[in-house]
């Protein structure tokens, strides 16, 4: 499945999307958020800011 | 036989969390994916529909406070709310660790500059890494070689919002010769390790640091089991040093990030969650 990076324009392609996922687009490097699925096609949001723990 | 649901509690679906799903799916285990930031954590509205909870949050306040609440409700968390506050907190886990006489680097806290530079003479003097009480991905850390950097990084904390950033927790620094270890510890068992390879003196994968395999040794395997003990056990990802005198614990962190390193390990750590999780449900 694939939606526009809501930045850059760049079309995205995420397998097995799911809401809330994050990506990193691969044109202008912003972290995105699957916002929704729609119609089989992607909507994209900016990410929120890194909260305190992420694990490593 | 009844098939069990796992609730996986998360803020953001990673690639750790889109992992966990696979190997969920892999292992025909039901997922329930609840969102934190749409809970209510009050007793008369929230409806459980799982078995356990996994937490993996990238909020480790908040998923404290939903680790305390469901166990109030008899439900079990993985992790629990005791080992979540035991690493949540760097200051925290080194004080159990020195408790237990797990090898680790010298540290203490102090809240004063005249303190500090006190601390540091006990260290046996510069360098010293400098480090938030919480946090992640080697954010804020600093590296002070000496009296001046020191005193420039106490008064940039002062302009800090946070409470946490007031208190100054240091560790002697150790020269990592390029690379430390990254031991993934299951209920005290290594069960895989990753070199984190890097230039740089913060090695985290997340600023670069590249993986690579990591052979399991009977020395690794005893400090990390020793390091699982003084926390709690549950699953755990331990940051461990190289030094002539063996190895020493850096950091233990209680929701650990794993995308990197399953294809060098070659080990499905995302199916050893779940199954973790299977298994203590019973």
């Amino acid at each position: 499945m694939s939606g526009q990076c809501p930045l850059c324009s760049q079309l995205l392609e995420v397998k097995n999307p799911e809401v809330n996922e994050l990506i990193v687009c691969s044109s202008c490097n912003q972290r995105l958020i699957v916002k929704e699925i729609k119609n089989k096609k992607i909507i994209f949001t900016e990410a929120p800011n890194i909260e305190e723990d992420w694990g490593e | 036989m009844r098939k069990y649901k796992i609730g996986l509690f998360y803020n953001i679906i990673r690639g750790d969390e889109k992992l966990l799903i696979e190997a969920a799916n892999k292992l025909n285990v039901s997922l329930d994916l609840i969102n934190i930031d749409n809970l209510i954590l009050k007793k008369d509205v929230f409806e459980a529909k799982f078995d356990i909870a996994l937490l993996r949050s990238v909020s480790s306040t908040k998923e404290k406070y939903v680790a305390f609440f469901l166990e109030s409700l008899g439900i079990k968390t993985v992790n629990s709310f005791k080992i979540i506050q035991n690493c949540d907190d760097k200051f925290f886990t080194s004080i159990l660790l020195e408790k237990k006489g797990v090898p680790q680097p010298k540290f203490g806290l102090a809240f004063s500059l005249g303190e500090a530079k006190k601390l540091i003479e006990k260290l046996e003097g510069y360098p010293v890494v400098i480090k938030p009480t919480t946090g992640s991905w080697g954010r804020m850390l600093a590296k002070v070689n000496d009296d001046d950097a020191l005193e420039a990084i106490f008064e940039h904390k002062q302009y800090l919002s946070s409470p946490f950033q007031k208190a100054l927790y240091i560790q002697k620094f150790i020269e990592k010769g390029g690379r430390d270890i990254r031991a993934f510890v299951f209920d005290g068992e290594v069960i895989c390790a990753i070199y984190r390879n890097s230039h740089h003196w913060i090695t985290n994968t997340a600023r670069g640091g590249v993986a690579s395999k990591c052979e399991i040794n009977p020395k690794l395997k005893e400090i990390c089991f020793k390091a699982s003990e003084a926390i709690g056990h549950g699953i755990l990802a331990m940051d461990v040093f190289e030094t002539k005198e063996g190895y020493l614990i850096n950091e233990v962190n209680h929701t650990m990030e794993f995308k990197n390193s399953e294809k060098p390990t070659g080990v499905s750590i995302s199916s050893a969650i779940i199954n973790y999780c299977l298994k203590k449900i019973k």
